[in-house]
């Protein structure tokens, strides 16, 4: 099985006896302990957990028993999750100090039990507040893609990993991009689900109020297959939904031509780069998309989400700032203390926003099921440069990969991040977005613009010492 | 409204350091400009509560 075959070819080969899980994790293990020093994806790799957990999957094969959807698929976490006697880390040093956590979070617990195996944990940005996981205190995450590249953030061991193929299937968080952007650098899928739909029980916060947890995959079916399986309710998580359950992976190759498709202009394609316009032209020409679709207020929405972001950030770390602030990355604590800084009706006005510009976007969803936005202004950039071109202009990476992502994360809508491809050397994604709980749309449009060849995940060939 | 970082940092029980009173300004700055956006907005829906 290539270390690039899919979770679910690697899930039926083990089911079929064809192979077994302990030597798709070790081979995983091996890529990982070879290859991994350049790209910097994990912080943390459990080799002798994983192997264990890998045999009573192959005990339960041999036994006769269902192993599972995800039989063997290696998988691995954004090192927020909590992991069963694992600290915590949160992509800081401060939660180096805490004791290990107590148990699994669901969504791992969920993975696990459908015979995907644990790896370990991933690298992000510090917090979870950054869109290039160039971390002070783990090292930057290199893009697969190009070591000299970054992998986008804060997710970006995550869509690393995947990309790398050191892992089929991670799980990231997504507050303002988190996924998306990581997921359009690095070329593969991401899916940052409506807000509220999995339980974030488990994982450490950045914004409580705009705060998701979803899968990164290298195909939509594998996507589809680590979201049904995350699904469900969690009676210990007063947000996540009791909405009944709502699975997509049976729904992937029901045709489009229902699909009212837009692509969104404006704001989403003033600034952004050729290689932006050029993902969401091919996605949207597919789709037959109308064209020029406004979403009124979008850049105020963003500015919204980046003052709530400091504010409930700040404030979330409040403490640490006042006894700690040497042990923070300094642009972290810069950027939280200002945030906390904000008065209150600052924030009360962006809260207020908030609903009304729900209400606009709703008001979109009863013409279009589908938006199409580019997921980055512009594809991965150098790291240790914190500037580049946007619009003309010289603009902060840091604060503008999210540009796109912000707007849409900010109201909670569920998007699919999708690895155009373009040609070019380096990926680029596109957001798929539909109305809060339809997901379902999504995952129609990405597979069929998988099907369609518009969309995929490409190996990191120009690495050619990641390929042995 | 504008921020005075020392009144909010005593206010919060921060201690700044030069540098990094230096880059908190430069942060409030840019919040400021966030917020100017948002109050410049005017959505066709009244404000109103958020919920899914």
């Amino acid at each position: 099985v290539s270390r690039f075959a899919s979770a679910a070819a690697m899930a039926a080969a083990v089911k079929g006896g064809r192979v077994t899980a302990v030597s798709l994790v070790e081979d995983a293990l091996d890529r990982i302990d070879r290859e991994d020093g350049r790209i910097n994806a994990f912080t943390q790799v459990l080799a002798g957990r994983a192997l264990a957990d890998a045999q009573k999957v192959d005990d339960a094969v041999k036994a006769g028993r269902d192993a599972g959807p995800l039989a063997g698929v290696p998988f691995a976490v954004k090192n927020l999750f909590d992991i069963h006697d694992v600290t915590t880390l949160a992509g800081s040093i401060i939660e180096a100090d805490k004791p290990p956590a107590a148990m699994d979070a669901p969504l791992i617990t969920r993975l696990k039990a459908a015979g995907a195996v644990l790896l370990g944990a991933l690298n992000m940005d510090e917090y979870a507040y950054g869109f290039t996981t160039e971390n002070s205190h783990y090292g930057p995450t290199r893009n697969p893609h190009d070591l000299t590249r970054v992998s986008g953030g804060s997710s970006g061991g995550s869509a690393a990993a995947v990309a790398a193929g050191f892992a089929a299937l991670t799980l990231g968080s997504d507050t303002n991009g988190s996924i998306r952007v990581p997921a359009s650098f690095c070329g593969v899928y991401g899916l940052k689900p409506t807000l509220g739909r999995l339980t974030r029980r488990g994982s450490y916060p950045f914004v409580h109020s705009l705060d998701h947890v979803g899968p990164f995959a290298r195909t939509v079916t594998d996507l589809a297959l680590a979201y049904d399986v995350c699904q469900g309710p969690d009676a210990l998580e007063p947000d996540c939904t009791t909405k009944p359950v709502q699975p997509v992976t049976g729904l992937l190759g029901k045709p489009v031509t229902d699909l009212r498709v837009g692509v969104l202009s404006g704001w989403f394609e003033d600034t952004a780069s050729p290689e932006a316009l050029l993902a969401v032209d091919l996605a949207g020409e597919a789709l037959k998309a109308k064209r020029g679709v406004i979403l009124k207020d979008a850049e105020a929405a963003r500015a919204a989400a980046f003052c709530l972001t400091g504010h409930e950030g700040g404030t979330l770390h409040l403490d640490d700032l006042r006894h700690r602030p040497g042990d923070f990355d300094p642009a972290t604590r810069d950027r939280l203390i200002a945030g906390v800084m904000q008065d209150a009706d600052t924030v009360a006005r962006m809260r207020r926003f908030r609903g009304a510009f729900l209400a606009q976007a709703m008001a979109l969803f009863e013409k279009i099921d589908v938006l199409i936005a580019p997921a980055t202004p512009f594809p991965a950039t150098r790291i240790g440069e914190p500037m580049t071109e946007l619009g003309g202009k010289q603009v902060l990476v840091r604060a503008n990969a999210g540009l796109y992502t912000q707007p849409i994360s900010f109201i909670g809508l569920p998007v699919i991040a999708a690895p155009v491809l373009t040609g070019a050397a380096l990926p680029i994604g596109v957001q798929l977005i539909a109305a809060p709980w339809n997901e379902e749309a999504l995952f129609r449009a990405a597979a069929f613009l998988e099907r369609e060849g518009v969309v995929g995940v490409t190996d990191p060939a120009v690495q050619p010492e990641l390929v042995h | 409204m504008t921020v005075d970082p020392d009144r909010a940092a005593q206010q919060l029980g921060l201690i700044l350091s030069s540098e990094s009173r230096a880059e908190v300004v430069k942060n409030l700055a840019l919040l400021a400009g966030m917020a100017a956006v948002v109050e410049a907005a005017q959505p066709a829906a009244e404000p109103q509560e958020f919920s899914l």
